[in-house]
């Protein structure tokens, strides 16, 4: 079984499949995101059970085969990213600033460290942590 | 004693991710959000039957959150980490879950980023081995 990192059957070649590449990202990023944090705010779901569900529910997806399993990953990649609390994600700005930081790092990261476990994590880790620092500078 | 449930928590939900993830229809996603949401309500389920506990669904997300990460852990490739690389993870992980973690609560990713981290100190542990048999 293919990790989703593993998965090249969509390869980017010229900046405009690169681009929708990153569009793809884009969207499902912000529809995991969306999706999490909706639930733990707005619905009280605790936040693993709502990280969880909007994985399990992003697998069930379809996209069209040349995506591979690519938007799944980013979707559960936004919802880790969407587990964070009220007080850093404060209004859609910052729910669309994470989408956009954790799609560029994914587009940008998608050959390097295939198949290691929390690599999806770790992306969301670093949108939301470039968002905290964006706020702390200025 | 909450040490040693920690680390078999975290065993238990990187293992069956792994073996998991094996199986046709499932991948590494649907394998990890899946267990996740079975182990919760188990929990959840435990302590309100057999220990009638007034706090069980913080509980349970406690268990569930130990458990989550260690199915971040389990979303590695087999071709990469065998069983023996796929516990020292683990045990990586149940250290930096006690220590850094409470750090960082409320931070989005954190969970998958220590994950993460633990994972690479396997994987350069592997790496130095070979190279210091190759020597």
């Amino acid at each position: 079984m293919k990790t989703p990192c593993e998965n090249r059957a969509f390869f980017v070649s010229t900046k405009k499949e690169w681009f929708i590449f990153f569009l793809v990202k884009l969207v499902s990023f912000f529809f995991g995101t969306y999706l999490c944090f909706s639930l733990h705010h707005y619905f009280d779901v605790p936040v693993v059970l709502a990280a969880a569900f909007t994985g399990l529910v992003g697998s069930f997806w379809h996209w069209p085969n040349k995506y591979g399993n690519h938007p799944q990953a980013a979707i559960y990649a936004g919802a880790f990213a969407g587990m964070c609390s009220s007080a850093i994600i404060t209004g859609w700005e910052a729910l669309l600033f994470i989408s956009v930081v954790g799609a560029g790092v994914y587009t940008l990261t998608r050959n390097i460290f295939e198949g290691f476990g929390g690599r999806l994590g770790a992306i969301a880790f670093t949108a939301v942590s470039s968002l905290i620092l964006l706020r702390a500078l200025f | 004693m909450t040490e040693l449930l920690v680390v078999i928590a975290t065993l238990a939900g990187a293992f069956a991710t792994y073996r998991l993830a094996k199986l046709p229809r499932f991948n590494v996603i649907r394998a990890s959000s899946l267990l996740t949401i079975l182990f919760y309500f188990s929990v959840l389920l435990l302590q309100n039957v057999l220990v009638s506990e007034s706090r069980s669904s913080e509980t349970a997300e406690c268990w569930a959150t130990v458990f989550f990460g260690g199915s971040f852990v389990g979303m590695s490739a087999p071709h990469r980490f065998s069983y023996y690389l796929l516990t020292i993870s683990s045990i990586c992980f149940t250290i930096i879950f006690m220590v850094l973690l409470p750090l960082l609560e409320g931070i989005g990713g954190a969970l998958g980023c220590s994950a993460f981290i633990s994972v690479a100190i396997s994987h350069s542990l592997r790496v130095m081995v070979d190279k210091l048999k190759g020597a």
